[in-house]
């Protein structure tokens, strides 16, 4: 009876197992089936479930329907500066809320976990009217601004933990061997704890990357705009089909790849890191 | 470190090392909310170069606007939905991929792909999953049931189409957490639970419940606070509508603040939207304690 139970316990775990994959990468073969069907049989009714024809057609039109190669390097420059400054704030942030005791750190650092609740749609306004005023509306430098201090908070909370996991001990032999506080910092702590703060860099990354809000309320004109907002502005033409689904999968394939890439690359570490948030 | 001499120097560079961050945090924060407050009282649109003191007038609109009301409604709706089909497929996964199997790498490598693409790409995937004559999702349902339903054109199926995208980008995640809790769990405590002739039943109900429910906490309120302020798959999806049915409170200010350029208003339903969050996180910290009596 055992054996029985444990044959079909194994069976029910594939069965279920294999729905899971099947429903999570099943949009991602839509789309890319999408973006290699040519344009006239991709609004068939009923849709075709398997690719019969192929064209890289697609990805040449989109590219020239839109400022492609601008929108990639405005993306390119707001992710890397975002997950920058960032991280390099908040790596010197965590590192003293793990190492120095004051009063009121902790209140300090709860303000800051709490600001995380904080809706990104009621800071828009505000800040919306200060960049007009102060010449940083369609520029990148004041999107990097807004999303490097939203992922902030989270950042600082997961290299806190990464600090605290290096024994103090090496930091006080080098205090008792003369060396001064930054020396230490930089040239001891941040060695150690380098791993995490790539591990945070690529996270950061993908999560500006993926950013819509920002870069749409805050670049208005084609210099300043992100691949998202790019795809969002495809999708507001209209044919007479409806939208350009043969450019929009094109242009998502394009967006997906890197991430993809990223993702598969750095599984271990990113899967470290994020989970490093909420299990302690 | 010890408390020594140099414990004044220390504090002085502890708050150094902060202060960048914390500018740039209050920058985009405090300075947001307060001027948000202040706007609330005021008329406000940058276009025509209205700036004038009204009162409560923008509240009182705000208290008979219907919009408000089905906004408010689908704000709650989706983010209650989407943490309860999260939490339990979630666990559910979680607890598939936490078993000895082949192509378990591979498994754990997918759980992070619909964590790492961008929402918008997502949403307007399924807006095309979902399309009333070309989609794929709609034309499996028909074969199945033979009722063709146009889910975008239909308030309540565009309600459930976000839902259902959402929780198909997100349990992945969630299971992510939940399977780094459930490895958490020293492995001793099964064995001894097993000599002691306890069931699989009951070491799930008194061991693998009672130490994942911090992360599940966790999580469900992270999620709360986060899904309060979704923007990006209803601007994708559905574009608030059909009508004002999936006008979720993120858009609706975003419409208020940039199609209408009501400045004032937006501030004022901004201010809503701080409360949403804060009474459902009081709601939830003080649920969590209860629940956590019962465990």
């Amino acid at each position: 009876m055992d054996f029985e139970d444990r044959r079909t316990n194994l069976l029910v775990t594939y069965a279920l197992l294999v729905l899971y994959v099947f429903v999570t990468l099943f949009p991602f073969y839509w789309i890319f089936i999408s973006s290699v069907t040519p344009k006239h049989k991709l609004f068939s009714i009923p849709p075709l479930y398997f690719p019969r024809y192929f064209t890289m057609e697609n990805f040449s039109r989109m590219i020239n329907n839109i400022p492609f190669y601008a929108y990639l390097r405005n993306s390119l420059w707001f992710s890397l500066s975002s997950s920058a400054i960032s991280v390099l704030l908040s790596f010197f942030a965590a590192y003293a809320f793990a190492r120095i005791r004051f009063r009121g750190s902790n209140v300090l650092l709860l303000l800051f976990l709490m600001s995380i609740a904080l809706p990104p749609i009621t800071t828009v306004i505000p800040l919306y009217e200060l960049y007009g005023r102060v010449n940083l509306l369609n520029k990148i430098e004041g999107m990097v601004v807004a999303m490097s201090s939203l992922i902030t908070p989270f950042t600082i909370w997961v290299l806190i933990a990464f600090i605290k996991q290096v024994p103090v001990e090496i930091e006080e032999a080098a205090a008792i061997d003369g060396a001064g506080f930054f020396r230490i910092l930089f040239r001891i702590s941040l060695p150690l704890i380098l791993p995490a703060v790539g591990t945070m860099f690529v996270i950061n990354f993908i999560t500006s990357w993926n950013e819509l809000l920002y870069p749409l309320v805050f670049g208005v004109d084609a210099k300043s705009k992100t691949l998202t907002v790019g795809l969002t502005e495809v999708a507001l033409e209209s044919t007479a089909y409806g939208k350009p689904w043969d450019l929009m999968s094109a242009l998502s394939v394009v967006m997906i790849i890197p991430v993809v890439v990223l993702v598969i690359i750095f599984q271990r570490t990113i899967v470290e890191g994020l989970t490093r948030g909420a299990i302690k | 470190m010890r408390i020594s001499g140099i414990s004044r120097k220390r504090l002085y560079y502890a708050l150094a090392l902060i202060l960048p961050a914390l500018v740039l945090r209050l920058f985009t924060s405090l300075y947001p909310v307060v001027y948000t407050i202040y706007l609330a009282f005021f008329k406000v649109n940058p276009i025509i170069g209205v700036h004038t003191y009204a009162g409560l007038a923008n509240f009182q609109k705000m208290a008979s606007d219907l919009v408000v009301r089905e906004s408010v409604f689908f704000t709650v709706f989706f983010t209650f939905l989407s943490i309860a089909f999260q939490t339990s497929l979630g666990l559910l996964v979680a607890l598939l991929l936490n078993k000895r199997f082949i192509l378990r790498y591979f498994a754990r490598t997918i759980n992070l792909i619909p964590w790492a693409i961008p929402m918008i790409v997502v949403a307007l995937g399924f807006r095309w999953m979902f399309d009333s004559e070309y989609g794929i999702i709609t034309d499996v349902i028909a074969r199945i049931t033979g009722f063709r339903f146009a889910w975008l054109i239909h308030p309540w199926g565009a309600r459930w189409a976000i839902v259902l995208a959402n929780v198909w980008k997100n349990t992945p995640f969630v299971a992510i957490l939940f399977l780094a809790g459930l490895q958490s769990i020293p492995l001793e405590l099964y064995e001894a639970a097993r000599v002691d002739g306890a069931s699989s039943w009951h070491c799930f109900r008194y061991i693998t419940i009672p130490f994942l429910a911090p992360v599940v906490m966790t999580t469900v309120l992270f999620f709360t606070v986060w899904y309060l302020a979704t923007f990006d798959i209803v601007y994708g999806m559905t574009g608030g509508g059909p009508g004002f049915s999936t006008a979720i409170m993120s858009y609706k200010i975003y419409q208020e603040t940039f199609s209408h350029m009501n400045f004032g208003y937006a501030s004022a339903l901004s201010i809503l939207l701080f409360f949403l969050v804060g009474i459902l996180g009081i709601v939830f910290l003080l649920l969590s304690r209860r629940v956590e009596i019962l465990l």
